[in-house]
């Protein structure tokens, strides 16, 4: 299974950030989780998509010296729209379909939660 | 945990739409579970904020025919930033902060969701933010 960024910016020795679309959908939701888990577990930080689309500047610019994972739940890819529409193209990217996970038939439960959040920690 | 891979619907006539910034902090994280547990109860269809700011025509046009709640975490207000930015005007909000919520200060337990969720319903929460009709579609060219 192929689990490396194709954006990976892995010489980048600025602040690691992950960004979860948060959608409502239940990989919508395991993206949010996901997110939370790296934050509470010290890997990355995480700061609002909601705030890059909002056209929030200093965190924009400060996103573009990051080392920034954005995880979209399905390839509606509302995540990875909403950073090429801040102009931000350097970020690692975990689309969780791509992994298997089928959106509507995903349940939000700890095995779920636990096997993506694996998955996130590959990306570097 | 308010989590379900059920497919909601809620047709009374009305469609009514539940938005969150779903954000990092902790009152943030507070507006993804409302949400959810709004559409679990199946008050409310959740959808996508971020499908929103992803200018997901579709998705704006069914939002400008429904009843929705924007629920924000904090007054950085990027719920109500991304749906200005769709020219989405007519819509109910709810912003956590002016209900008391400190963010930073504020642990997001079951317990909490449920107070919080409630203190919604009740109505002392929610607070329109216009009525105005909606900006017609020569005014949106660039957003098209």
């Amino acid at each position: 299974m192929e689990t490396k960024a194709k954006n990976c910016n892995c010489s980048s020795n600025g602040e690691m950030i992950v960004m979860a679309c948060s959608g409502a959908s239940d990989i919508g939701c395991l993206s949010d989780q996901i997110a939370r888990n790296l934050r509470d577990k010290g890997v990355r930080s995480m700061k609002c998509l909601a705030m890059v689309a909002a056209e929030n500047q200093p965190l924009i610019e400060s996103l573009k010296s990051s080392n920034v994972l954005v995880i979209d739940g399905c390839p509606v890819d509302c995540g990875k729209k909403i950073m090429d529409k801040a102009g931000i193209s350097n970020y690692g990217y975990l689309r969780l379909t791509d992994h298997g996970y089928v959106k509507g038939q995903t349940p939000v439960n700890a095995q779920n939660i636990e096997s993506a959040y694996e998955i996130a920690t590959t990306y570097c | 945990m308010d989590q379900t891979t059920a497919e909601n619907s809620y047709d009374n006539g009305v469609n009514r739409i539940v938005l969150a910034c779903s954000g990092a902090s902790d009152v943030g994280e507070l507006t993804d579970r409302l949400a959810r547990k709004f559409r679990n109860n199946k008050l409310y269809n959740m959808k996508c904020l971020a499908m929103v700011a992803a200018d997901k025509k579709e998705l704006i046009e069914t939002i400008k025919k429904s009843e929705t709640l924007v629920i924000d975490g904090c007054p950085v207000d990027c719920g109500k930033l991304i749906m200005e930015e769709a020219w989405l005007t007519n819509y109910q909000y709810v912003r956590l902060t002016d209900l008391g919520y400190i963010k930073g200060k504020t642990p997001v337990t079951d317990e909490l969701v449920d107070k919080v969720y409630n203190q919604i319903l009740e109505g002392d929460a929610a607070k329109t933010i216009s009525q105005q009709p909606l900006f017609k579609e020569e005014c949106c060219d660039e957003y098209k």
